[in-house]
């Protein structure tokens, strides 16, 4: 049974659909392309909307500490909330991976509507 | 409409809220977060196209005159009116030689000879003139400038172009000279034939000169080698005005009598030098080119004569009537037409002005006509306020903002015209439009400073009647001396008797002072309009008021 729309966005690999038509993510999958849209995003890069997404480009050069993970989790949680109101974070984990100059971030969070917690992993 | 994108929003903001309409109607979108990747794409798209509009806009604007914001888009528009905007203008006069004992021989006064003022303003002769053995003095025509002469070389091919690279060519007083044969200017090649020795001039935008000789066909070429003259007179134009007599003080040009000897004049001005004017700005020509264009060519109508007067070089406002337009219509002026011009910097015109205005008004006007110029006459006035302003507003810079406000009423030819009365509801609307004034008590008084007179110590007529009855005070210096008494008498203050009279219809003043003077004799005084225009000055044709200062007498808070 198809699902009933309620959202929908554009795929981000801008792929055909079965019509031949750019292909669409609804619902869950919107969102979460919305979460990747925002964490992916550098705060001052979206024209006439500078203040959109997150500063965690400027934490780049930062030396790896609790204190910065900490703040990279309130920025996190700061950022989605403010450009989703779809989305309640309600957990963000991350795991330093010091050999690749990475970190790991797993988000749990909620979306209105649905009684489930939904998770989402992204490496900065 | 939802589905139709209006061009006239070039707001990007209206530009993404149509787009997303467009995009709903078609399922493509059921909803739109600003996280979302249709909304970005969006956004992009909305920001080129607004981009992209807003340049359009841009370039839409520089085809009309009206809109146009630079002057190489105002200069080409008004070449489809057939309008050249002026270059500068130089200001022309009469320059007197005069040696201290006459000679036995004639001494040569050729055309171009150089003189200057103290402050290195120079004038050249304008004719050749000769300074007659025995004589002591002559007087020639002169204009502002300094003769400067450019020599080129023909390369013999069709439509050439000869540059000056000076933005200082004077507007109207250019040779061009091939091999030594002066060629005649034109508006256009389009009468000139293959022997025509005819050149066009093209102002370039930036303000220097090309001139154009023909292609061979439509006006001829110079030919290969030939000698190319150009000569031309380098203006100061507006800097160039001597508002007085007596300034050009300095022969620069060597002088010889008919021996060969070289001989020593001295040089005045026994008048002054008007008419210089500085280029075309824009705003000036986006408004003379029009109200040019609508003449034709002739002056017919009153309209026609304002335009063309108002574009001459040097006339900032100007005012023309005929026999029906006086008070009383007079029939015994036939066919003449009444002028009256004021120059820049309120400067009324001299005998040679005057001159070579009608000269060039001839030869645009009706066969019949006749032309009588009337002496303007400018009618002082001092806007006399009593100010409340809002709490918390600084007093002195809401009163300097009080005079700006008031002299932005009296600029000549834009604010304040001859034969247009000065209405006191402008001026409480300028003064209650400064940003902190909560109310204001506007008087308009006029001012004339008396002339001395033969049989009372000082008389004079004041232009500006009827005159209100018991407004008139006379001073001395700032002093007030005395009152009328609303009879037509004088009432003294204190240390002062004055005795005298005034007429409140005529406008004749008589005053006799017993006491000692040390300032300007002057009187203040209001118009008595009847109610309809109560407050205001009203002026006639050849009248124009002009700021003489502003009087705040009191300015505060409101309480």
């Amino acid at each position: 049974m198809a699902q009933i729309e309620v959202w929908s966005d554009i795929h981000q690999d801008f792929k055909k659909d079965a019509q031949g038509g750019l292909k669409k993510v609804i619902n869950v999958d919107s969102v979460m392309t919305s979460i990747d849209n925002i964490l992916r995003t550098k705060q001052g890069e979206r024209v006439m909307l500078p203040s959109f997404a997150t500063t965690l480009a400027d934490l780049t050069f930062d030396p790896m500490s609790d204190n910065l993970m900490g703040n990279m989790a309130k920025e996190i949680k700061r950022s989605i909330e403010k450009w989703d109101d779809r989305v309640t974070v309600t957990g963000v984990q991350y795991f330093q991976d010091p050999d690749n100059n990475t970190v790991i971030i797993y988000l749990s969070f909620t979306i209105r509507g649905y009684s489930q917690t939904f998770n989402y992993k992204t490496g900065v | 409409m939802a589905n139709e994108l209006n061009y006239a929003n070039y707001d990007f903001d209206d530009a993404v809220d149509q787009l997303i309409a467009r995009l709903q109607t078609n399922d493509a979108t059921k909803d739109t977060y600003r996280s979302s990747t249709g909304e970005m794409l969006t956004e992009l798209y909305a920001y080129v196209a607004n981009l992209v509009l807003y340049y359009i806009e841009r370039r839409a604007e520089e085809t009309y005159l009206a809109t146009a914001k630079n002057k190489s888009s105002v200069i080409n528009i008004v070449r489809a009116l057939n309008y050249t905007p002026k270059r500068k203008v130089s200001a022309t006069g009469y320059l007197t030689f005069s040696i201290n004992t006459p000679i036995a021989f004639n001494i040569f006064i050729p055309k171009y000879t150089e003189c200057q003022t103290a402050s290195g303003i120079k004038y050249v002769t304008f004719e050749d003139t000769v300074l007659l053995a025995g004589q002591s003095s002559v007087t020639v025509a002169a204009i502002q400038g300094e003769k400067v002469l450019i020599e080129q070389t023909a390369d013999g091919m069709a439509s050439q172009e000869f540059k000056i690279s000076s933005d200082s060519v004077e507007n109207t007083n250019l040779r061009f000279l091939v091999g030594g044969v002066e060629w005649t200017l034109v508006t256009s090649f389009i009468n000139s034939t293959a022997t025509s020795l005819h050149y066009m001039l093209r102002t370039e935008l930036d303000d220097t000169v090309t001139i154009l000789a023909g292609d061979g066909v439509n006006g001829s070429m110079p030919a290969s080698g030939s000698t190319i003259n150009t000569i031309y007179i380098k203006s100061d134009g507006a800097d160039g005005n001597a508002y007085s007599a007596g300034v050009i003080t300095t022969v620069n040009s060597i002088l010889y009598d008919i021996t060969g000897t070289v001989r020593s004049l001295t040089v005045t001005n026994s008048d002054t030098f008007l008419g210089g004017d500085d280029a075309e700005d824009i705003e000036e020509i986006r408004y003379e080119a029009p109200r040019v264009f609508k003449t034709g060519d002739r002056l017919v109508t009153k309209d026609d004569y304002i335009a063309v007067l108002e574009n001459y070089a040097g006339i900032a406002n100007a005012n023309a009537w005929g026999e029906n337009e006086e008070t009383v219509p007079d029939y015994t002026m036939f066919n003449k037409v009444r002028l009256v011009v004021l120059l820049e910097n309120w400067a009324i015109p001299g005998a040679s002005f005057k001159s070579t205005l009608s000269t060039y008004l001839y030869t645009k006007s009706m066969m019949t006509v006749k032309y009588e110029f009337i002496t303007p006459e400018i009618i002082y006035v001092i806007p006399t306020l009593i100010v409340k302003c809002d709490k918390g507003v600084s007093l002195a810079d809401t009163q300097d903002s009080i005079e700006d406000a008031i002299s932005a009423l009296f600029v000549l030819g834009t604010t304040t015209k001859l034969g247009v009365s000065k209405r006191i509801s402008d001026v409480i609307a300028a003064v209650e439009g400064v940003s902190g004034v909560s109310y204001s008590h506007v008087t308009l008084d006029i001012y004339k400073a008396l002339d001395t007179g033969s049989t009372y110590d000082y008389y004079d007529t004041l232009e500006a009647v009827n005159i209100t009855t018991g407004s008139v005070r006379l001073y001395d210096g700032t002093t007030l001396m005395a009152t009328d008494d609303g009879g037509g008498g004088w009432t003294s203050e204190a240390g002062y008797t004055i005795t005298g009279s005034v007429d409140y219809v005529t406008g004749v003043i008589a005053v006799d002072v017993t006491g000692s003077i040390i300032g300007t004799v002057s009187v203040k005084y209001t118009q008595d309009n009847g109610a309809a225009d109560e407050g205001d000055i009203v002026v006639t044709k050849k009248q124009v008021c002009a700021l003489q200062s502003t009087l705040i007498t009191s300015i505060g808070y409101v309480s």
